[in-house]
């Protein structure tokens, strides 16, 4: 009997060895995740389905909750080509487009997206693509490529535009009655169109570097943005074009209208300027980090979505004014300018 | 009975040794005197022996990768020099470039730096880029003809910016500036091994030449650390003095004799001598974590010699001659102290079972320690007590006390049952919590910084400092990729696809501070074609597009090999703790087994956190088999040295609630489980393991030859054997305490550690054995066992008179030690 007690605990004690000693769990991390704040993405607006982003790898996100989580999109084919624009005719309709000719469309606000278009041979990219007032959608691309699909964005042809050279074509832009176009691109190249994009002409060259954007301000007036800080305003509908004033020589990606009507444009160094007038003169408005800015959502809180290419940064401007007031007397950054 | 013929046998066997020894002790003990200086002469050369692969599990999968591709990948054995301007303003002043660039010549000239590696902003190699209208231009940052005025220092200042060094060469505050060097594990002029305590006293030279009121200089690298490694292990020397008089006043105070105090030291310290004799004889060097066997030698040899001292003694006393005291000192202890020793050695080797040189060296060189220690105290000892003569005062005949010894007829009530429940109760209370916290305990590094260093130490601080300032990561984990039958795997969309998706994989998982890869690079230079567009960053399928983004693949750029058979994909990690470690290695390795791309071949783990990964999984696959074999060992030694399982749990019971227990310290101290620290348990337990032996052995030698109850028998052990093993726990734990005082971590650690399972073991084999020999009945047992056997009435009779006539001075003179 009295063993027994003995027998007893030296088996608790054995007992005790082998759990103790049995493998152990680690604290566990947190789960792999899409890292959307360290992914490159090209483009971010809102549609029905809530805030939609995409671009590395042809990932597309959505968040339903405003940007603070997201969740990858279903796509009919991933060919893991860069996004590097996402267009949305509707808050339903819209399409995205990507290197080597890939082209996805939407019906459902960026939930659900079917390939259209893919082309394995071609590598080069797509940069943007409007619906035009007729209903037909034109996409331009790299090295002068441009397309045509008179289905809402189901099939796509190559088609030509008037007096198109090779230069690569980064941006088309419409004003708000959707009559003044403008496509913008390589060597200083702007095509322009009065008549809802059904005629295009040739600007004469003013600039000849890159123009990556355009902005049409009301009336005649027009912004364009390139390479190094060239910033070009139009009063004449995109006629003719003077030089802005910009305080960093940054290559500019992205813009947008604020709802007091200024115009912020998007660039390398994290750099965001702004201008309250028509886009005379610039002022630099947040300066951050090293990434390229290529677009902007602003959110009902006033603050910034901002997608680069080194993911989505959120930037609070009320709450970062006064801090920067007091960091003008710390050395000038530099860094990431180029 | 089997036993007790082999028993006489034996004492044959070891009674003809001590004749033997005693008649040629004039010629043996001029031998080992030889032996001795010889040695002596021969470890005056013993020397340190880091090197960055002893620490390497050189066995485990991770590592067959990370040596087959370390040496084409540099970057594992980088120095980096940041020189930080502490006056106004930022770096852009004449004062802080001339400095630079003079760091930059010295670091250039250090013997053993890859010469064209280096980088800083002096260097040819580092150049700015910038896109204009009409194409790039490009240059070195500082030109040729740099003058520091105002336009030389604004034209710099603009360079660095498009450089895109800020934060790599250059500080993200504009405060301090990089020198980067690569070392060669051997010297391409020389063909010699590289000299880590040189090229660490050169950099050392540097910080002291420069450092002043403006400037700071702060210095990391792997040769760093092994200079502050090296310096530490002399500071090692120090607290060796200070054990030595420790113990030294502990010693008298137990014997009472000078002589004997000085001949117990000079004993322990013979195997130390001929161990770092033996060791340049046989190839091995010292390296930070054999550096402690010689304490552990030493303190182990003290405890053997303090037993033969008193043996000795007692026979003197009892009226014997120097001489016929020695050989009956020898004939006593020869087979018990053998047999403890051969524990002690047990217990070392089994540490051989981890798998890092390192270790391996640490087992091998204690295991050598401990088998030297047999020949100098069991054979030259009895040679120096043969020739000895008692000084008056140790002579000095105490009184003999035929009233029970208060302390220890108060423990031995725990040998009754009803105490002995007092007992379990105590012991499952610090079973259950020990339990608790030792399921705490993390595997690899805790704090941050590198782990053989404190976290407040210089090297440490100048680590985190650079951490802060530049956006460079120090633990890097490289994943190898391989391919196959591809010209230019780096042309090939299916590889570089494979990468990217890696590379974007690899971010999103927790841990992951960035990653760099020869695709994301890539599209960093197939966008800086176009105008550094961000929408042309991207890889697509055509060759023709991917040779835009080809320069990447330059194998200067130190991301892959010619051809790109080899690509290194490096991560960066927030930190090299275990918990990351793992979780970022088991991310990996679900990304490799999903990988189906073909030509290609994922393999871990290069770059300091792969190796830790990979330490890390060595320790944990060793800690079973070591523990599993420690106990196995321990089991069968003490059911062959008493036959009763009875006995044998009475002595493994308390040793595995102390190894629980030293985990649960270890998870409580904010200790983790790795290289330096696996090792305590297998010492702890094999040092550990003499008290419950010896203290058994007492207790079956009294209840079987003199028929003494469990309470009596249990008394009668403690009384001659407890208190020189608590003596014996003392000096050991004062001997390897006194490293929680060093400057090297791990160091700390494991003095800390093994000093808690030296004291610890004693208690357990005091307070809980009786009470397991109580409830399993050895009482009953032995009862039983008697009435069947004729007990060898003669030997035990004699014995019994021999101890008995010993006892009292024992007991006496070591009063003040037990009782403090």
């Amino acid at each position: 009997m009295r063993t027994v007690v003995g027998m007893a605990m030296a088996l608790i004690v054995a007992l005790a060895g082998i759990f103790a000693f049995s493998p152990r769990s680690v604290p566990p991390l947190a789960a792999t995740r899409i890292p959307v704040d360290r992914m490159q993405l090209n483009s971010i607006l809102r549609t029905t389905a809530g805030l939609v982003t995409a671009g590395e790898l042809g990932t597309i996100l959505v968040s339903a909750d405003n940007g603070d989580t997201w969740k990858p999109a279903s796509l009919s084919a991933q060919r893991q080509a860069l996004i590097t624009r996402l267009v949305f005719a509707d808050d339903k309709t819209g399409i995205a487009i990507g290197h080597e000719g890939w082209i996805l469309r939407t019906a459902d606000g960026g939930l659900n997206w079917v390939e259209v278009a893919f082309d394995e041979k071609n590598g080069e990219p797509l940069m943007s693509a409007a619906r035009l007032p007729s209903g037909d959608w034109i996409a331009v691309g790299a090295f002068g490529r441009t397309l045509r699909s008179g289905d809402d964005g189901n099939t796509w042809q190559e088609f030509t535009l008037a007096g198109q050279e090779d230069w690569h074509l980064n941006d088309i832009a419409a004003s708000a009655d959707r009559q003044q176009w403008l496509i913008v691109g390589e060597s200083g190249s702007v095509l322009r169109s009065v008549d809802g994009g059904k005629d295009w002409t040739p600007v004469p060259a003013f600039y000849n570097g890159s123009l990556y954007g355009a902005v049409h301000l009301g009336d005649a007036n027009w912004v364009a943005y390139g390479m190094r800080g060239n910033v070009f305003r139009s009063g004449d509908g995109g006629l003719t074009w003077t030089a802005s004033t910009v305080p960093a020589p940054i290559s500019l990606y992205g813009h947008t209208l604020t709802a007091d009507g200024r115009l912020l444009l998007l660039g390398q160094g994290g750099i965001v300027l702004a201008s309250s007038d028509a886009g005379q003169s610039f002022s630099i408005v947040r300066k951050s980090g090293r990434a390229s800015l290529t677009d902007i959502y602003i959110r009902a809180d006033g603050s910034w979505l901002l997608a680069s290419d080194g993911g989505l940064q959120v930037h609070n401007p009320a709450a970062e004014a006064p801090a920067k007031a007091t960091k003008s007397s710390a050395p000038p950054q530099t860094s990431g300018v180029s | 009975m089997t036993t007790a013929t082999s028993l006489s046998r034996t004492d044959a066997l070891v009674a003809f040794l001590a004749r033997v020894l005693i008649a040629w002790r004039k010629p043996l003990g001029l031998l080992f005197l030889l032996v001795t200086v010889g040695l002596g002469i021969s470890a005056l050369n013993t020397r340190l022996d880091p090197g960055f692969n002893k620490l390497i599990p050189l066995k485990h999968e991770y590592m067959g990768a990370f040596l087959e591709h370390s040496g084409t990948f540099s970057g594992a054995n980088r120095v980096m020099v940041s020189v930080h301007w502490k006056g106004d303003g930022d770096i852009y002043n004449a004062e802080f470039l001339q400095v630079l660039r003079k760091v930059t010549d010295e670091v250039f000239f250090i013997p053993g730096v890859n010469r064209g590696g280096v980088r800083s902003l002096f260097t040819p190699n580092v150049r700015y880029i910038e896109v204009t209208e009409i194409g790039f231009t490009g240059d070195v940052v500082i030109p040729s003809r740099f003058e520091a005025d105002a336009t030389g220092l604004a034209q710099v200042r603009a360079n660095v910016a498009k450089s895109g060094e800020i934060g790599r060469l250059v500080s993200n505050d504009l405060k301090s500036a990089l020198v980067q060097a690569d070392l060669l594990e051997i010297n391409p002029q020389t063909g010699e091994k590289l000299d880590y305590a040189d090229v660490a006293r050169k950099l050392e030279q540097i910080r002291s030449e420069f450092a002043n009121d403006h400037i700071e200089i702060q210095i990391v690298g792997f040769a760093k650390v092994m200079g502050d490694v090296m310096d530490g292990l002399f500071t090692v020397v120090t607290f060796f003095a200070i054990a030595f008089v420790i113990t030294a006043l502990l010693l008298w105070f137990y014997s009472r004799s000078l002589k004997l105090t000085a001949l117990a030291i000079a004993v322990a310290l013979l195997p130390v001598i001929w161990l770092l004799g033996l060791l340049p004889l046989i190839g091995y060097g010292i390296d930070p974590m054999s550096v402690l066997v010689p304490f552990l030698i030493f303190s182990i040899g003290v405890s053997h010699a303090v037993q033969m001292t008193n043996a000795w003694k007692q026979d003197v006393l009892a009226g014997l001659t120097a001489m016929e005291a020695a050989e009956s000192a020898f004939r006593k202890l020869a087979v018990p102290g053998t047999m403890a020793l051969l524990a002690n050695a047990l217990g070392f080797l089994v540490i051989m079972v981890i798998d890092i040189p390192i270790v391996h060296e640490l087992g091998v060189t204690a295991c050598l320690g401990v088998a030297l220690m047999i020949m100098t105290n069991k054979m030259f000892m009895p040679i120096i007590l043969s020739h000895l003569r008692l000084e008056r005062i140790a002579l000095h005949a105490p009184i003999e006390t035929h009233e029970k010894h208060g302390l220890w007829w108060a423990v031995s009530s725990l040998s009754r049952p009803r105490p002995a429940l007092v007992s379990f109760a105590v012991m499952l209370v610090l079973l259950g919590s020990g339990t608790w916290f030792s399921r705490q305990l993390q595997t690899g590094d805790v704090g941050t910084g590198v782990p053989e260093l404190r976290a407040e130490s210089r090297y440490n601080r100048d680590n985190a400092q650079i951490i802060s300032s530049y956006s460079i990561g120090m633990d890097v984990l490289s994943v190898f990729v391989e391919t196959a039958n591809l010209e230019e795997a780096c042309l090939n969309w299916e590889v570089m696809n494979a990468i990217e998706r890696f590379d974007l994989r690899m971010r999103g998982v927790d841990g992951v501070q960035s990653v760099t890869t020869v695709a994301g690079r890539a599209k960093l230079y197939a966008a800086g074609n176009n105008e550094a567009n961000p929408r042309w960053a991207a890889l697509q399928r055509s060759e023709a597009a991917l040779r835009t983004g080809g320069r990447a693949a330059n194998p200067e750029l130190g991301l892959n090999t010619h051809g790109c058979k080899t690509i290194q994909l490096v991560v960066f990690l927030n930190d090299h703790q275990g918990a990351t470690l793992k979780h970022v290695v088991d991310e990996v390795r679900k990304f490799i087994d999903a990988d189906q791309t073909p030509n290609v071949r994922f393999r871990l783990a290069g770059g300091n956190a792969g190796v830790a990964a990979a330490t890390n999984e060595a320790v944990e696959r060793a800690e079973v088999q070591m523990l599993a074999s420690i106990f196995g060992a321990i089991t069968l030694l003490c059911w062959l040295t008493f036959r009763s399982w009875r006995a044998v749990l009475c002595v493994i019971v308390p040793l595995l609630l102390v190894c629980i227990l030293c985990n649960a310290l270890m998870a409580l101290l904010g200790i983790g489980l790795k290289v330096a620290t696996l090792p305590v348990i297998a010492l702890g337990v094999g040092v550990g393991v003499d008290y419950g032996i010896y203290i058994f052995e007492r207790l079956q030698h009294e209840m079987e030859h003199n028929g003494a109850s469990l309470r009596e028998a249990f008394y009668e052990a403690m009384r001659q054997r407890g208190t020189a093993a608590v003596f014996t726990a003392v000096t050991m734990s004062i001997g390897v305490g006194t490293w929680a005082f060093s400057a090297l971590k791990f160091q700390a650690d494991m003095g800390v550690l093994l000093a808690f399972m030296f004291l610890v073991n004693v208690l357990g084999a005091i307070f809980l054995l009786p009470a397991l020999a109580c409830w399993l009945g050895v009482e009953a047992q032995r009862k039983r066992h008697q009435a069947t056997a004729v007990p060898p009435a003669e030997e035990g009779a004699t014995r019994k008179a021999a101890s008995s006539a010993a006892k009292p001075t024992v007991l006496t003179q070591a009063r003040p030690v037990a009782i403090r």
